[in-house]
């Protein structure tokens, strides 16, 4: 009887052991594996985070006007991408300016000293730079427009632009036509006229690149080549316009791609 | 009967000794434990910060004198502070300015060391790291 009231209690007592060890063991175990845990999920974070980071992109533009430089920036991809600062010639400002996706921001450049290179630092930490390339920029110029055969001109700053639009009133107009001409400078490899509008065989339009003729008559809607010329150089470009047999109103609405007004 | 008590006393003795050692073995283990413990949660705690430590060089001047001056405008684009401590250029660590820079969240400042001599011209690696050792390296072209 004594034997067996023994070895009871010492299984017992081997059991508490046991049971001390065993809970001890499961603790910090549990402890380390939280441990663990807390650093994977901080790797997993940091993963997550780079692959956000590598996905962004952004082009920047710089443009300048009458009020200042001003960055055009566009965001090809299909997140936000935050812009908190802006650096040129190693003076920043710094803001918040949210780029949307597929879309595009402008940012005003406020700080003073900074000279034409820009660089945009994202809040996930990616560079972006842009510089101010004058003969990349749209440049001010003009078209100096005469009547045609009587050369009057209707002045040099008849027209700004290279995406001409005009109504012609033939019936109240004493005019046949006019003769514009400007100095353009090529800026892609494959420049274009783009008519908008099917003109009729009567309104007799030609273009001119130094006098050469590059296309008259039968003017449809379509986008038409000018051949001939090269990249970087300026040419003088003549729209002649002659209305001689024609007595209606007419639309004209012409376009110039991959032209430039020429600096000087 | 002397037999007997000497038993118990055995027993007793016995009882004492084994408890007092598996006492001390049990307190010495709670210790141990507990201070490997506390250290891995030290080190966890380090590494994650550590991981979490995203920096990079937003600009960088360069200015010759006596000595050179390496100014680095550091952004800390992460989400936890980072202590600066050492700037290497082209593997040789620069004195600083000051030694340890704070750059809290979010938060740019300039980060300047001094360079023996005039700045070589050519591709300059520049290093930065922190207390914690991550680094961070760009190359930079000065001059021609």
């Amino acid at each position: 009887m004594r034997r067996n009231s023994r070895k009871g209690v010492s299984t017992v007592i081997g059991m508490a052991i046991f049971l001390v060890i065993f809970a001890m063991s499961a603790s910090y175990t549990l402890i380390w594996t939280q441990h663990f845990s807390d650093y994977s999920n901080a790797v997993k974070g940091q993963l997550e985070f780079e692959q956000l980071r590598s996905s962004e992109r952004l082009t920047v533009e710089v443009f300048k006007d009458d009020s200042g430089y001003w960055l055009k920036v566009s965001n090809p991809t299909g997140q936000v991408v935050v812009v908190t600062q802006v650096w040129s010639n190693h003076k920043y400002q710094t803001g918040e300016w949210g780029i949307p996706p597929f879309g595009s921001a402008r940012i005003d450049v406020s700080m003073s000293g900074h000279d034409d290179n820009f660089k945009l630092v994202t809040s996930r930490g990616n560079v972006f730079s842009g510089s101010y390339v004058p003969v990349g920029g749209p440049r001010p110029g003009w078209w100096s427009v005469e009547w045609y055969n009587i050369s009057t001109p209707l002045g040099s700053s008849a027209w700004y632009n290279l995406d001409i639009n005009l109504h012609w009133y033939r019936y109240t107009n004493t005019y046949l036509g006019f003769n514009a001409t400007s100095k353009l400078r090529v800026v892609n490899e494959t420049p274009r006229v783009v008519i908008k509008e099917d003109l009729l065989p009567s309104v007799n339009l030609t273009i001119m690149v130094n006098d050469e003729i590059k296309k008259l008559g039968d003017w449809k809607e379509a986008i038409y080549n000018i051949t001939n010329v090269i990249e970087g150089e300026t040419y003088e470009f003549t729209i002649l316009l002659n209305t001689t047999g024609y007595d209606d109103d007419f639309d004209l609405s012409i376009a110039f791609i991959g032209l430039d007004f020429a600096g000087d | 009967m002397s037999k007997g008590v000497s038993e118990i006393v055995a027993t007793v003795l016995m009882i004492l000794i084994v408890s007092t050692i598996g006492l001390g073995v049990f307190l010495y283990s709670m210790g141990y434990f507990s201070g490997i413990t506390s250290a891995r949660y030290e080190a966890t705690k380090v590494e994650i910060n550590a991981i979490l430590e995203n920096f990079r060089i937003a600009d960088a001047e360069f200015v010759d004198g006596t000595p050179s001056q390496v100014r680095l405008a550091v952004y800390n684009y992460g989400n936890v502070g980072i202590d600066l401590a050492a700037i290497y250029v082209n593997g040789t660590p620069l004195a600083l300015q000051t030694p340890v820079k704070r750059l809290e969240p979010r938060q740019t400042d300039w980060f300047t060391g001094t360079y023996d001599g005039p700045i070589p011209e050519g591709t300059l690696y520049v290093r930065i790291a922190t207390l914690k050792g991550s680094v961070y390296e760009e190359a930079f072209q000065i001059g021609g």
